[in-house]
């Protein structure tokens, strides 16, 4: 009984937060985006507590009518975690949630935006949402892996909150497009397809084959293999880690929790 | 719990390219102390703009 009543809640929050997101789309569209996130923040804590989505419900709505402008954004900096931790914890409801999510992104890096603005900038060769996490905006910014993507107008999402990497590992697919990050060696959107450039790299391949033998053998067991890099613009070298392993920066959160 | 790190290098960066003449130049395939220290220090560096911590 309480489970079909917290249902039902969940879903109308839900509802609610999208109507709210609506009304500020006309206002203007990043900041529905942000309400629509708040809302769906709240959905997924409904679910874990009833009372306590309701709570969380009438705060957003109270920020609404304080603030039109800001409705939206105001909503997404006080709940946008909980949306995000609904888009892990919250199956069910995940992607109704996920169309809630802002994120910064390279195109606009003082603008939040939402996954659906990010679908419509895609290029047209471009199946993959790429995201990059790190420690802030400023630090991810400068990071060597991301020049390449900008060079070639590949937009990039910011994820500067550490429970953003988890939410998008959640996640994985958003509107049938894989959702990845550069930072991991699986990503292939910058290798070129075509023979003559696949040559070249088996070339450049057998060119540095002492180079990256005796890189491995240097660093033995710190590295799990050393390869030529397509991705890489002016710097020299780019740690990536494996598509199922740790990312740099979760390996940094699993260090400092003392288990 | 460790990441399973990949390095990957820049074929068209002149560092890479010093390095990899250098290594070709050594007899038994391995540079003199300089460039090992090099090495070393770019892979740190390395580490340290991909997000981790130097160890």
């Amino acid at each position: 009984m309480i489970k079909v009543m917290s249902k039902k809640l969940v879903r109308k929050t839900i509802d609610m937060i999208k109507e709210l997101a609506a009304e500020a789309e006309e206002e203007e569209s990043s900041e529905e985006e942000a309400d629509a996130d708040g809302e769906k923040k709240e959905e997924s804590e409904e679910k874990e507590d009833e009372e306590k989505s309701d709570e969380k419900k009438d705060d957003a709505e109270k920020d609404k009518s304080e603030e039109e402008e800001d409705k939206y954004l105001t909503f997404w900096n006080n709940f946008g975690k909980s949306i995000k931790l609904g888009v892990i914890e919250d199956s069910s409801n995940r992607l109704k949630l996920a169309k809630l999510l802002r994120f910064y992104s390279t195109e606009d890096p003082d603008k939040l935006h939402s996954l659906d603005d990010y679908i419509g900038r895609m290029k047209s060769d471009q199946d993959t949402i790429l995201y990059l996490p790190g420690d802030s905006k400023s630090a991810i910014l400068k990071s060597p892996i991301l020049k390449k993507y900008k060079q070639k107008g590949y937009e990039v999402l910011l994820l500067d909150d550490p429970i953003d990497e988890f939410t998008t590992q959640h996640l994985t697919e958003y509107e049938k497009r894989k959702v990845k990050s550069i930072a991991k060696d699986d990503v292939s959107v910058l290798e070129d397809s075509d023979k003559n450039a696949k040559k070249k790299t088996q070339k450049l391949k057998e060119m540095y084959k002492p180079l990256t033998d005796w890189y491995k053998k240097h660093l033995g067991k710190q590295v799990e293999k050393v390869a030529i890099s397509q991705k890489l613009d002016d710097s020299p070298l780019f740690i990536f880690t494996s598509q199922y392993g740790f990312s740099a920066q979760m390996e940094k959160i699993n260090k400092a929790q003392a288990f | 719990m460790m990441a399973k790190k990949s390095l990957e290098i820049n074929p068209h960066h002149p560092v890479m390219k010093a390095l990899l003449e250098k290594i070709k130049e050594s007899e038994d395939n391995s540079p003199d102390e300089a460039s090992i220290e090099y090495a070393d220090l770019l892979y740190q560096m390395a580490l340290l703009q991909s997000g981790f911590a130097i160890e």
